[in-house]
């Protein structure tokens, strides 16, 4: 109930500070504006430049001015190269220069095409003015105009987060203590836990010992009755991170974990070198990983001391 | 591998081989030609692939195949290394371009270009040394593609079912991804288009198997990344076109009947001015609180690293603390070099203090990029790199060249950072030690440097070899970076967006649970059609994991989620050498 209540609060808390931060100060939502519209002029005129380009084609005439021709090729108003790194206002009026400087000759329905294009690029040119002329907000009017606006909502949605995310903390916390029955007994199973993995690795490595002449089928058998291990209890252990953090806290958990996960990685070494049939290799691990796993009981004994 | 006759095992073999000269020598071959082959891959589509699991298949396929002599952990060295060297390919080709785009070739020094790029690829592997412990043991992050290496790897003794649930996932991921290379089939499934909602109501569905892999491989410690896509996509955005926070139609004067306005609303002004900036707010406070959070974890890391050093490299697992230190003084004294060639024009404080700052910001970004992997399998490098890119030029008062080569140095850093972290899972996974594989990678890191630099050096020629207007090789991300530098130029930056960003991700580390901070910043960060997928693949392993318990995860969903990691990786691989070698 209380871990509900605490997700609750906390979401709403995401929302409101995720909402209220999109905000945008009102300067630069002007900027946005003005960008806006002469994105969209771009765009008409991109559009205007489409239908001249159609009447060009079923007007027979040869490719120019950015139409593309029977083979599919354009033939560009400007080099590419000479717009290239211009911002869109310069290149604007370098297409305009060059449009109105051509005296080609053409019929009349391509002429009105023409025409309705060349508008649409004079009308773009007068948006990317605009938006030229409103200029970039810097960072820190950006970071006070949005302040102004959204700040309230915004603090009081980082009040809900934090009080959700404390509220959520201070219910498992609660919910560890009465899952376990008492607070005794956690670290209890735990324990028990860790002790019969060590057990299984200790009598694996003492197995793996006994063995003079060993064969490929013993490296599969004990290669099997590890998998049992890691994929069991081991992975159950390594699962319980969070409790064991809850239970100790950080310094702790560390204290313990460390070794644990050492004899982890040790046993998974044994794993890829029975694979890999290298038997002093292997016993080398087993050895490890028991000696890592007897570090890891101490370590939760002197925890629970 | 050392049996004298039929089932006898050798009690006497030579010692298990780890790192050997087989696996560095062709772990540096793969590694070059791979750098050299995605640095070109980069400029002309704007990305570049996962090194690592080329790698583990072609060391598999040699080693293993061909020689007949690599061990599981050779193969993981082998991976490691060509992996490592690879790894300078993205950051250079993300960065340099855009000096040479910005029409600056002969006014900086390509020396200080090399130093930065050096100390970046050595930076990223010593502030992570610390952080194995914490990520890997302490947080036991997933880390999906270090899975995806490990199942491969270890596929040799895993048994027929497990090798051919392997195969099937990859066989599937494989055929989709190739239908969608070929343009077959589409890239998403967008559902809202079909319904006829508008474009800032998103409810479309990528098809990666790799994203869908890696939401079963994190199962329910996904689904705050989940929240976070919804939270933005579903809440956010018509919330705030519906109340006006983006500018309407009437606002914009002749533009209300225009077809491509919800398009731009979303696009644009959504995802590019407000969630993506307050993502990475998020993802930066989140990595803070975590930092906070886990510091006595990370103390006993780095007091277990010291104590090491007392006692010597010998028998330990671990790369001694002092390797730390003195690596991370060593590479402030060659990033303070490249700040001075780069701009000689600063004074000696401001580039000490750009060297430093690139530093803090290079440990602080490889952090998130690490934990963002290690939760999602998805990196948030550029906009980390494109942070540390904007803090260097405004701590250099504006100049252009010092600020991108100090970002080269971050960019690579921080991939690095994230590379090294998946090898070390794949390596804890198959029992490697992680002072050879930290080891293997500082031996070569530098190498892909020179190969990448060379390559953009010699693409560009005379000039002009790449870049916007250029058909064959337009280096989008050079050309975004050459952008976003004129608009910081002319001043533009969402400290807003950053600002309140980083406070929730900062109160977000309150919460009992780590990395949901990072991981509602990534969703944030993310177009959500990445996002659906993965919390797919997130909900059926939830739901899988109910019905059929932890041990059948474990032997039938993790070689399956390998499969279509690996699938996606090698396909896109084909692909786009397909697609070069046709011109497209």
């Amino acid at each position: 109930m209380k871990k509900t209540l605490g997700l609750v609060i906390l979401t709403a808390g995401i929302a409101l500070t995720a909402g209220y931060g999109s905000y945008l100060a009102p300067a630069y939502k002007a900027e946005l504006i003005k960008r806006g519209e002469a994105h969209f002029a771009g765009g008409i005129a991109k559009e205007k430049h489409a239908a001249y380009c159609k009447v060009r084609k079923a007007a027979a005439l040869k490719a120019a001015e950015g139409c593309e021709n029977k083979k599919g090729r354009i033939k560009n108003i400007l080099n590419p190269k000479k717009l290239e790194g211009k911002p869109p206002i310069r290149q604007n009026y370098m297409k305009l220069k060059k449009l109105m400087a051509s005296q080609e000759a053409l019929p009349t329905k391509v002429v009105k095409r023409r025409k309705a294009w060349v508008r649409a690029l004079k009308l773009e040119r007068r948006a990317l003015k605009a938006a030229r002329a409103v200029g970039a907000q810097g960072p820190v009017p950006r970071l006070t105009g949005w302040a102004g606006l959204g700040g309230v909502g915004f603090g009081f949605g980082l009040l809900l987060v934090i009080v959700g995310s404390w509220t959520c903390r201070m219910a498992i916390k609660d919910a560890l203590v009465s899952e376990d029955g008492d607070a005794e007994a956690g670290p209890v199973d735990f324990g028990v836990l860790l002790g019969s993995v060590l057990d299984r690795a200790r009598a694996l490595q003492q197995e793996m010992a006994a063995l003079e002449a060993p064969v490929a089928a013993d490296l599969d058998r004990l290669k099997d009755q590890l998998d049992d291990i890691q994929k069991g209890d081991l992975a159950r252990l390594c699962e319980s991170g969070p409790k064991v953090q809850q239970r100790y806290g950080m310094a702790g958990f560390a204290e313990i974990f460390s070794p644990l996960s050492a004899g982890e990685r040790k046993l998974n070494r044994l794993w890829v070198t029975l694979v890999d049939r290298h038997w002093p290799e292997a016993m080398a691990s087993a050895e490890g990983a028991v000696a890592d796993l007897e570090r890891a009981v101490q370590a939760v004994k002197s925890q629970a001391d | 591998m050392s049996e004298e006759q039929p089932g006898r095992i050798d009690l006497n073999p030579p010692p298990y081989r780890e790192l050997t000269w087989s696996a560095v020598i062709f772990g540096v071959l793969i590694g070059a030609v791979m750098t050299a082959a995605f640095t070109y891959v980069a400029l002309k589509l704007g990305f570049t692939l996962s090194g690592s699991t080329v790698a583990a298949i072609l060391g598999f396929a040699v080693l293993r195949g061909l020689l007949r002599k690599g061990s599981i952990v050779e193969n993981n060295i082998n991976q490691t290394i060509a992996s490592g060297v690879n790894n300078a390919s993205a950051g250079v080709a993300f960065t340099l371009p855009a000096l040479y785009i910005m029409g600056l070739e002969g006014q900086f020094s390509i020396v200080a270009v090399m130093l930065a790029a050096v100390a970046g690829s050595f930076l990223g592997i010593v502030v992570i040394i610390p952080l194995r412990k914490q990520m890997i043991e302490f947080e036991r992050l997933r880390f999906p593609s270090g899975i995806a290496v490990a199942s491969l790897l270890k596929s040799p003794g895993a048994g027929a079912r497990q090798a051919k649930l392997l195969i099937g996932g990859f066989a599937v991921s494989a055929a989709v991804h190739l239908c969608m290379g070929l343009e077959l089939i589409p890239d998403q499934l967008n559902f809202g288009d079909w319904a006829g909602l508008p474009a800032w109501v998103s409810l479309s569905v990528g098809i990666s198997f790799a994203s869908l892999g890696a939401g079963l491989l994190s199962g329910k410690g996904g689904l705050p990344f989940v929240f976070g896509g919804v939270l933005a996509w579903w809440l956010i955005a018509p919330l705030a076109v519906t109340t006006g926070m983006v500018p309407t139609p009437a606002e914009m004067a002749g533009v209300a009947s225009h077809p491509d306005y919800n398009g731009w609303i979303a696009g644009e002004v959504l995802y590019g001015q407000m969630l993506r900036p307050l993502g990475i707010g998020i993802l930066i406070g989140g990595a803070l609180s975590g930092v906070v959070a886990s510091f006595p974890a990370l103390k006993s890391a780095i007091s277990s690293l010291s104590s090491v050093s007392k006692g010597g490299m010998g028998g330990s697992d671990e790369l001694p603390v002092k390797v730390l230190y003195g690596g991370i003084v060593a590479a402030f004294c060659v990033l303070l070099g490249a700040a001075i060639l780069a701009g000689p024009s600063l004074g000696f404080g401001q580039q000490v203090l750009i060297a430093l700052v690139g530093i803090i910001w290079l440990a602080l970004a490889g952090l998130i990029v690490a934990q963002a992997t290690g939760m999602t399998d998805i990196s948030p490098m550029s906009g980390m790199s494109l942070i540390g890119v904007t803090l260097m030029f405004f701590l250099s008062g504006g100049n252009v060249i010092p600020a991108i080569i100090l970002g080269v140095a971050v960019c690579i850093g921080i991939g690095q950072c994230a590379d090294m972290m998946g090898d070390l899972k794949s390596g804890h996974l198959i029992g490697a030690k992680p002072r050879r594989q930290q080891l293997a990678q500082f031996m070569v890191c530098w190498i892909g440097v020179p190969v990448a630099v060379g390559v953009i050096m010699l693409l560009w020629g005379d000039g002009g070899g790449f870049g916007p207007g250029n058909a064959e090789l337009s280096a989008p991300q050079g050309t975004a970076l050459a952008a976003i530098m004129e608009s910081l130029q002319a001043g533009a930056a969402p400290l807003d967006k950053y600002s309140a960003g980083a406070a929730i991700g900062l109160a977000l580390g309150i919460y009992p649970i780590g990395g949901v901070g990072v991981l509602v910043g990534l969703a944030m960060y993310l177009p959500f059609h990445i996002t659906t997928t993965y919390g797919l693949g997130c909900a059926a392993s939830i739901l899988l994991k109910k019905k059929k318990g932890d041990r059948w995860i474990g032997d039938t969903l993790v070689p399956v989620a390998a499969g279509f990691i690996i699938g996606e990786a090698l396909t896109s691989l084909s692909v786009v050498l397909y697609q070069l070698s046709v011109g497209g």
